[in-house]
């Protein structure tokens, strides 16, 4: 009875009797952490530019992989962070215990940052990964605003958490440590437990990494995405019927795209008229947002030649609008360096062959160093400004 | 002081660490841009769902420290009393990877995602997937047991 009365008690720091919850352990998880969670917001502050540009700060166009290389860094980076915060959080946990439960304001401002630190780096890696399971019913509101400012609560908190523990953890981590030769448990060392941890990391990541790294495509066998499967072997973000578009609609002999705006002699071409145009031919990646992405062929007209062509003027930007009649990517912004970059084709072909209709048909942007939410599909009018 | 070898062990300092104040600060600016943010979106953040993301920012802290630590203490308690000493070690390790891969997976297996008609996402056959790593994992966890425990003791 007595026993069981104080079973029913709240734990205390002290309740944890593992030599695993030791400073030594939470600093190397808290350094790894802090290269993982620094990798994803830079990376996300990249992708949130390219989808939110502003006025003073234009991207550039090259390296023509970099996109591919960032947001398949971020979601890799992500996922391996899993095993890193868990191991992480678990390892502390018994300080969520701690008694006073605020000690001062001093201390209460440190549990409250840390609150967001905890909170947010939960919700972000949650959000994440339910995110790229395509699972949104948990998500309520817009994933991307509400993940990318959380990102920024947790990075402060993070900024925070490392001027609280600097001292701390360069102790932790040196060699007059008072926990380096900590008690020995009988379980895993701490030497096993961070191994265990990284190689969780290490699994997770061969699990997914081959929807953005071909090579390990067949192993990876809890990927989201096959970058090798799909209309005419390559995935979709978004089909034809998903955007409300239809084969009428993209009917070729009423195709027309018009180019518009700020410009000297306003366009209006068919599909013989664009085929007869001078073709280009580039290898360029669709790398989305979640992370996955590949490589392909495609033909197609320039757009710094419809422009000259339209007689717009050097250093102009411009809008790419899709056939679709709503959504958030029904048009996306090109600056003044990617209209200009002379990769930047409105494609009619993919390896070869005339777009399907999934893929854009009969006409769609790819251009380098870009989301492949702004690859505009179903092209029908360029607007310079 | 000086004569203390380097390697002697100190103990960890006692009160704030003098960079706490103005980590606060500059933290404090960082959390500041971020709520700003949520405050200025708060329509996109809330358009469907008011409680949305405060809700599920608290619930998925609730869930991990009220539920998900607990289990996992659980578990590490009953790994302890039915898993013999020189092969604990392993079995720890072989769970906490095991666990870590199916929390990531379960949305997957599940089924839980929206493929809105789309064939390309999530094409492949997750439980299939998932059994495939757990079973690699499992392997490598009873080879490593069986080295462990047939190893001499010292």
């Amino acid at each position: 009875m007595g026993e069981g009365a104080r079973r029913l008690r709240l734990p205390t720091t002290g309740s944890f009797t593992s030599p695993l919850h030791a400073p030594r352990t939470a600093a190397v998880l808290g350094l790894a952490l802090g290269l993982t969670f620094t990798v994803c917001f830079l990376t996300g502050l990249l992708s949130h530019l390219h989808q939110h540009p502003i006025g003073w700060l234009t991207l550039p166009s090259r390296p023509a992989g970099l996109y591919r290389l960032s947001q398949g860094a971020h979601v890799i980076t992500g996922v391996a962070s899993i095993p890193l915060l868990l191991a992480k959080l678990w390892t502390v946990y018994p300080h969520l215990w701690a008694r006073p439960v605020l000690a001062s304001p001093a201390h209460a401002l440190e549990r409250l940052s840390l609150a967001a630190l905890v909170g947010g780096s939960l919700f972000l890696l949650f959000t994440g990964t339910i995110n790229i399971a395509y699972w949104y019913e948990p998500m309520r509101f817009s994933f991307t605003a509400g993940h990318y400012w959380a990102a920024w609560i947790t990075m402060g908190g993070l900024l925070v958490h490392v001027g609280a523990k600097v001292t701390t953890t360069r102790l932790a981590l040196s060699k007059r440590s008072p926990d380096r030769h900590g008690p020995a448990g009988d379980g895993l060392s701490r030497r096993g437990f961070l191994t265990a941890v990284g190689l969780t990391s290490g699994v997770l990541v061969v699990a997914i990494a081959g929807q953005t790294v071909g090579a390990l495509r067949r192993i990876s066998v809890l990927a989201p995405r096959r970058p090798d499967a799909g209309p005419q072997g390559y995935p979709v973000n978004r089909t034809a019927a998903q955007a409300g578009i239809d084969a009428g609609g993209a009917d070729e002999r009423r195709f027309l795209l018009s180019v518009e705006g700020d410009v000297r002699r306003p366009l209006t071409l068919d599909l013989a008229q664009l085929r007869a145009m001078p073709q280009r031919e580039v290898t360029l990646p669709i790398s989305c947002v979640e992370g996955w992405s590949f490589s392909a062929r495609w033909t197609g007209v320039p757009v710094t030649a419809l422009l000259a062509l339209a007689g717009a003027a050097d250093g102009s930007g411009a809008t790419v609008e899709s056939m679709e009649a709503e959504g958030a990517y029904r048009t996306s912004p090109l600056n003044r360096l990617q209209a200009r970059d002379p990769d930047t084709l409105l494609a009619l072909q993919l390896d070869g062959q005339p777009l399907a209709l999934d893929h854009g048909f009969p006409l769609r942007l790819i251009a380098p160093n870009r989301p492949g939410v702004q690859q505009t599909k179903w092209v029908r009018r360029i607007v310079v400004a | 002081m000086s004569a203390t070898p380097s390697s002697t062990p100190v103990a960890y300092p006692e009160g704030r660490s003098r960079w706490f104040w103005p980590g606060l600060v500059v933290g404090g600016m960082v959390m500041a841009v971020g709520v700003r943010g949520l405050i200025v979106n708060r329509a996109a953040l809330m358009a469907t769902n008011p409680p949305g993301w405060l809700g599920l920012w608290l619930g998925a802290n609730l869930v991990h420290d009220l539920v998900l630590v607990p289990a996992v203490l659980a578990v590490g308690l009953a790994v302890r009393r039915l898993v013999p000493a020189p092969v604990r070690a392993v079995v720890q390790a072989g769970l906490l990877c095991s666990a870590v891969v199916v929390l990531y997976a379960l949305p997957l297996v599940l089924g839980l995602g929206s493929t809105g008609g789309n064939d390309t996402i999530l094409p492949r056959d997750y439980g299939r997937g998932l059994f495939f790593v757990l079973a690699v994992v499992a392997v490598v966890t009873a080879a490593a047991a069986l080295f462990v425990s047939r190893r001499p003791r010292e």
